[in-house]
């Protein structure tokens, strides 16, 4: 019986939750790597290469090298799904997914055909396809990684901070938790944000779409923002200030430490 | 002795099996949004459930 595409995208799909859960589960248990089957199916390699990079996230969040296994899956996933070559292949964002996925195997000893980087990141079209692209992207906004794309975000966030209302407004989960994810990336990295994420990350999961896959975005945008708010953290002070509950305040204390 | 075996040459996925993957590697944000739509039938009945009745005249 010949198998259609639309089939196997099925099959792909559920496979890729799957192992959207298998990192979810890693994540949550600290310190370890994704557990994978052995040897893993033709749908678990697909599966790695829809991932790309956030089969990596437990180890990086953890600020720990790329793990050796993990990697050696991805080279596989990368032997049977080759990345796309050609000269219309660099205009798909997919391109620096398997650019960074192959970027961080590399790192941890895997030997595979180096995937090149595309050009330039996504740009032009305006603030909403912009942001849609980077919502593609998402895989990219781990610590560790940095790039042409990483730059791109950092430069404007004010577009980032627009598509991610947007999707939220459209009620897009999926779109809305990616870009959230790259604000409170961005966060860690120091840009000064239009919007506050962690009112953003409360009511996404408010509205979770219930996929491991969207859970596994949100769970790394949590993490993300709560490492830049411990960042971002003002050291207690090392003395007592004085009482000054008799003298009226003046305009100056007042204006110090004011809300975004 | 039994050895498990880790395959070193895999077979290349077919143009069926990279096309169901090129699908999944580029979703686009969700077509139309859920937000929630109007529903007049529902509406026109709190309408005749709610309304108040008509007046009725005196001194007849």
């Amino acid at each position: 019986m010949p198998v259609t595409a639309d089939a196997l995208r099925d099959e792909y799909a559920d496979a890729v939750e799957r192992m959207a859960g298998r990192a979810l589960d890693a994540l949550a248990g600290g310190g370890g790597a994704v557990v994978f089957p052995d040897p893993p199916s033709t749908a678990e390699l697909a599966a790695v290469r829809v991932l790309g990079p956030d089969v990596f996230a437990p180890a990086l969040m953890d600020s720990r090298p790329p793990d050796p296994e993990t990697a050696t899956v991805v080279a596989s996933a990368f032997r049977v799904f080759p990345p796309a070559d050609g000269p219309g292949a660099h205009a798909s964002p997919a391109v620096w997914r398997d650019w960074a996925a192959g970027r961080l195997a590399v790192q941890a000893g895997a030997v595979i055909p180096a995937v090149a980087a595309p050009e330039r990141p996504p740009q032009g079209g305006g603030w909403q396809a912009w942001s849609l692209a980077m919502a593609q992207l998402s895989a990219l906004a781990l610590p560790g990684l940095e790039g042409p794309v990483h730059d791109a975000a950092r430069r404007d966030p004010l577009s980032l901070s627009r598509g991610a209302v947007r999707a939220l407004l459209r009620r897009d989960h999926r779109t809305a938790v990616r870009l959230t994810r790259w604000l409170a990336w961005s966060e860690r990295a120091g840009v000064t944000l239009p919007v506050e994420v962690p009112p953003m990350l409360v009511r996404l999961r408010q509205i979770g779409d219930g996929s491991a896959r969207s859970a596994l975005e949100m769970a790394l945008a949590d993490r993300l923002s709560a490492e830049s708010a411990r960042h971002t953290e003002k050291p207690p002070p090392t003395e007592e200030p004085p009482s000054n509950a008799d003298e009226p305040s003046t305009g100056d204390t007042q204006a110090t430490g004011e809300p975004r | 002795m039994l050895t498990k075996l880790h395959p070193t040459t895999e077979a290349v996925a077919s143009s069926v099996e990279q096309t169901a993957l090129t699908a999944l590697l580029a979703e686009d944000e969700a077509p139309i949004s859920d937000a929630p739509m109007p529903c007049p039938a529902s509406a026109y009945f709190l309408l005749l459930l709610l309304s108040p009745k008509q007046p009725k005249e005196k001194g007849r």
